[in-house]
């Protein structure tokens, strides 16, 4: 199912959408682009370069409550908590990122089924968009990604200047444009074609880096290389690279409140902290920056392959871009393709 | 370029130096990262231009033996501060004083050429070049210093072993606190709003604590869990606390170094909070942190005639 | 709705003094139908939490044969521990469980059992030499060494003379040197020394152990020089946990998460993993 949105229609399919789902989608704050919460869709823009913060928090929340307990003499009463009823869109996400949320799928559904996870995500339409605005960071080709193959959304957008080029991918997306087919034309073949040329020219922009099969390959025989000490020594441990990449998902489990009544929350956590693996008794089994790096790039390219049958990087590029310290996961990787022999 | 290369060269052949820390070029259009060369073939990376952003002096400490270091203005206030609170030993340095006319802002200049490619660039003079897959473009510096830099009065570094260049004076600097003084002028709830908008934006990721130079401390008041001073979660009240404790934590020691700024990702301007600090300090006491080693920090100095009963 | 980390309230029916810093807390499910139906193995752990303070996560001590109470045993080591030292009869704590993977009680059957223990490091092979002394005909002979730092840290002490009596059973205890008493009639030496110097026939037999690492670690080598195979000695491994269900990110040793995978891994496996624990 093919069809055209002109641009000025946007805000009027937004509007429709919004009878029955809460829009989430990238606006402009300050410098940055964030995916938001919109009421006035006029601010919404869908052509945009990397939002700061992927939209994995609409799904798992930087932090979120667990239950509330209250105590009332010896006996305590616990209150689970629920999620938010409203369905959400969100709307304008591009193919790397939308990618992510498939892979989270895999870490929140393992054998124990993560909830308030896929509560959210059942519950949760998603609409992306040809990115067609890559920088210098992106690599999602080089991680077997496409900029504009948003694999597992209900829609997708590419945007072709004077309108947007819609595809229904769902069952549940195709019918959402059946109902509001007043807005939309038939997409022609010369539609089609143009579309086609839009992507070819954008997979130009976003030249792949490095063999992800040698990467991996690789992996096995690389965790007691000196790779490691020489290339962690920049890095300044802080959780940036986490916090933005929308496939990390550690997180850690609190108490707030007192000893009569309080909740329990789950907030991220990154695997960069000293704190992160530090026991109880003061042993810490990753207590350098050498072997947090290490984690977290075997994580990526290693572990979740074996636990989960894929890697868990989609190629967005935010560490890159926004390391304060200049780690540059590309260049990791290509060290990496080269192998151990090499350091 | 060639007098940084040489220098370096001379410098790691003495057995006594372990490393030297600078830049290399980074793989993005306008990015240097920080770069330690070990071996003369190393020294061969090393660049310095006014592209070169971070605050060095954080890594000292990451080397055992002595190493050699470029240290812009920036980096040498932080130096002096080091010094004076012990946290470095200067017979384990070797400082090689670099002066600045204006650090750029990488980011702007990335948003200035509006997503081409960029295949090379370079700095001559006050102009930086662009080279694109095809065509050029060139920008004016000015235009792209980062925020931190006009109204800078420290040209030189106030410590070095040997500098490149001679000593730079300024004359007719814009004010530094008029954002300050700005700010200040906003009605407390008005000035609530402003500061309550960025600080809702913060995801702890604590890159300015773990960026910023003087933030040494082996474990920083937010990862206490005993007692735990603040909660984990991102809320406003806490992001509020954070932020508020850290500026207090760094009165009288912030060298303004602006690296907190350019670290966050979500745009907090934490050098403002900073310089209001800087202004009380200075107000107070006649005192601006990481000028003068000889000048001792009014903040961690006793004096049995102190004014104040508190402290007596 | 949130379940999976929703605790089950559990209320404190009493407190055991073990040592001078580890106690053993007997509870009890505060839903009796729930208690009933609950059932664990041997190895299995939980997420034991003291409301306003947090989870922590530790072995079930008791052993599923024995219904009625479920026991945690927990060494004061920090802040959440600190706190549920404070716990007394009457209290309501929260339990998550059981997680993990547990001892092959099935693969042990007919086998000699070796368990080698150290200070708090009996509790989980507490669960299990309950198990079997309950279903006694099951197993062969069983040989229990264990050692603390001194007479005062030996845990367990009613359970220790139980086992001393238990049918084909031989129960070795000993101190290291220095932490003996004038009274003390069992040996004086660290356990790998012991372990070696009593020298069980690895014949149709298994060993379990645990303890501190460095005591699992020597321990090991001990039972190499003895001919032991990798594949018949077994141990828990300890990281920090916070879900106890694979998602939190930080008990992985490689690909491995011992909350998940573990805690119990023979040393064969042990030897498989990256050094990063």
């Amino acid at each position: 199912m093919e069809l055209i949105l002109k641009k000025e229609k946007l805000k009027e399919f937004l509007e429709q959408l919004s009878k029955n789902y809460e829009i989430i989608a990238p606006v402009k704050e300050g410098e940055l682009i964030n995916f938001k919460s919109v009421k006035d869709f006029t601010k919404v823009v869908m052509t945009y370069q990397k939002s700061i913060k992927s939209p994995k928090e609409f799904l798992f929340p930087q932090c979120e409550e667990l239950y509330k307990y209250k105590f009332s003499g010896k006996d305590v009463e616990i209150k689970p908590a629920e999620v938010e009823k409203k369905p959400k869109a969100i709307v304008g996400i591009h193919p790397c990122d939308a990618v992510a949320i498939k892979i989270l799928d895999k870490l929140f559904g393992w054998d124990y089924k993560d909830e308030l996870y896929f509560e959210r995500r059942n519950n949760t339409l998603l609409i992306s968009i040809t990115c067609n605005t890559p920088d210098w960071s992106c690599f999602c080709t080089s991680v077997e990604g496409t900029p504009y193959d948003a694999d597992g959304t209900d829609i997708h957008f590419t945007d072709t200047g004077e309108t947007y080029y819609i595809e229904g991918k769902s069952e549940k997306g195709k019918q959402i444009l059946q109902d509001n087919n007043n807005l939309f034309t038939e997409a022609k073949k010369e539609d089609k074609d143009k579309v086609e040329k839009i992507k070819k020219e954008i997979m130009e922009q976003v030249p792949v880096k490095f063999d992800i099969k040698k990467v991996t390959e690789n992996m096995d025989c690389i965790f007691d290389s000196k790779l490691w000490d020489r290339i962690s020594v920049k890095c300044i441990h802080c959780g940036a690279c986490a916090y933005l990449c929308p496939t990390c998902h550690c997180f850690d489990i609190n108490d707030e409140g007192n000893y009569e009544e309080g909740k329990r929350i789950r907030c991220w956590d990154a695997c960069m902290f000293g704190h992160f693996t530090k026991m109880a008794g003061g042993h810490n089994p990753r207590e350098d920056e050498k072997t947090r790096y290490r984690q977290r790039i075997f994580h990526k390219f290693n572990y979740y392959i074996k636990n989960f049958d894929t890697i868990s990087c989609v190629g967005c590029g935010r560490c890159i871009a926004e390391c304060p310290a200049g780690m540059d996961l590309v260049k990791t990787l290509q060290l990496i393709e080269k192998g151990a022999e090499h350091e | 370029m060639e007098d940084i290369i040489n220098i370096a060269r001379e410098l790691i052949k003495r057995d006594d130096i372990e490393a030297i820390i600078g830049y290399e070029k980074g793989r993005a259009p306008f990015q240097t990262v920080p770069f330690f060369a070990r071996t003369p073939e190393d020294c061969d990376k090393l660049i310095m231009n006014s592209l070169c952003v971070n605050n060095l002096v954080s890594y000292i400490n990451q080397f055992s033996g002595k190493v050699a270091i470029f240290v812009k203005p920036c980096d040498a206030k932080a130096l002096v501060g080091l010094l004076q609170e012990h946290q470095i030993e200067r017979e384990k340095l070797h400082i090689i004083g670099i002066n600045c006319q204006g650090a750029l802002n990488p980011k702007k200049l990335r948003n200035a050429i509006k997503g081409r490619m960029v295949k090379d660039w370079s700095i001559n003079g006050d102009k930086i070049k662009v080279y694109y897959e095809s065509g050029e473009e060139e920008f004016n510096i000015k235009d792209f210093l980062l925020d931190k830099c006009p109204a800078c009065d420290t040209r030189t570094p106030p410590i070095y072993d040997e500098l490149l260049g001679d000593e730079i004076k300024t004359a007719d600097l814009p004010e530094l606190l008029a954002r300050v003084k700005e700010l200040e002028k906003l009605p407390a709830a008005e000035k609530q709003q402003y500061w309550n908008e960025h600080f809702e934006r913060c995801l702890r990721c604590y890159a300015c604590v773990k960026i910023c130079p003087l933030c040494y401390c082996e474990r920083c008041f937010v990862e206490n869990a005993s007692p735990q001073w603040i909660d984990k979660s991102n809320n406003l009240k806490s992001n509020k606390a954070f932020h508020l404790i850290r500026a207090y934590h760094l009165a009288g020691r912030c060298i303004d170094c602006g690296e907190c700024d350019r670290a966050c990702p979500m745009d907090i301007p934490l050098r403002e909070l900073n310089l209001k600090m800087r202004k009380s300090v200075e107000e107070h006491f006649n005192y601006v942190p990481g000028k003068d080693i000889d000048v001792p920090p009014p903040l961690s100095t006793f004096k049995k005639e102190d004014p104040q009963d508190f402290i007596r | 709705m949130s379940s999976l980390y929703v605790p089950h309230k559990a209320i404190i029916h009493q407190v055991i003094e073990e040592s001078p810093d580890t106690k053993t807390f007997r509870f009890k499910l505060a839903d009796e139908k729930l208690h009933k139906e609950f059932d664990f193995k041997p190895g299995q752990f939980c997420e034991f939490s003291v409301f306003g303070e947090g989870e922590s996560t530790f072995c079930i001590s008791s052993s599923p044969t024995r219904k009625e109470f479920l026991d945690c045993s927990v060494k004061k080591v920090g802040k959440v521990t600190e706190t549920i030292h404070k716990l007394r009869k009457g209290h309501t704590i929260g339990f998550r469980g059981p997680y993990g993977n547990h001892f092959p009680v099935d693969e042990l059957k007919g086998k000699n059992l070796i368990f080698v223990g150290g200070g708090i490091g009996l509790a989980p092979l507490r669960s299990l030499i309950q198990y079997v002394i309950d279903k006694r005909e099951d197993y062969g002979k069983i040989t229990i060494l264990y050692g603390a730092r001194s007479v005062a840290d030996l845990c367990y002490e009613r359970d220790l003379k139980k086992w001393y009596k238990a049918p084909d059973t031989d129960l070795i205890l000993t101190v290291d040197p220095g932490g003996e008493t004038p009274e003390w009639a069992g040996k004086i030496g660290f356990v790998p020394t012991i372990l070696e110097e009593i020298n069980p026939s690895k014949e149709n037999a298994k060993v379990i152990t645990c303890g501190p690492p460095i005591m699992i670690k020597f321990t090991i080598q001990a039972l190499e020089r003895m001919g032991f195979n990798p594949e018949d000695i077994i141990t828990t491994l300890e990281m920090k946990m916070k879900c106890g269900i694979g998602k939190c990110g930080r008990c992985n040793i490689g690909h491995i998460y011992v909350c998940k995978h573990g805690p119990v891994f023979t040393y064969a496996q042990i030897k498989e993993l990256p050094q990063e624990f």
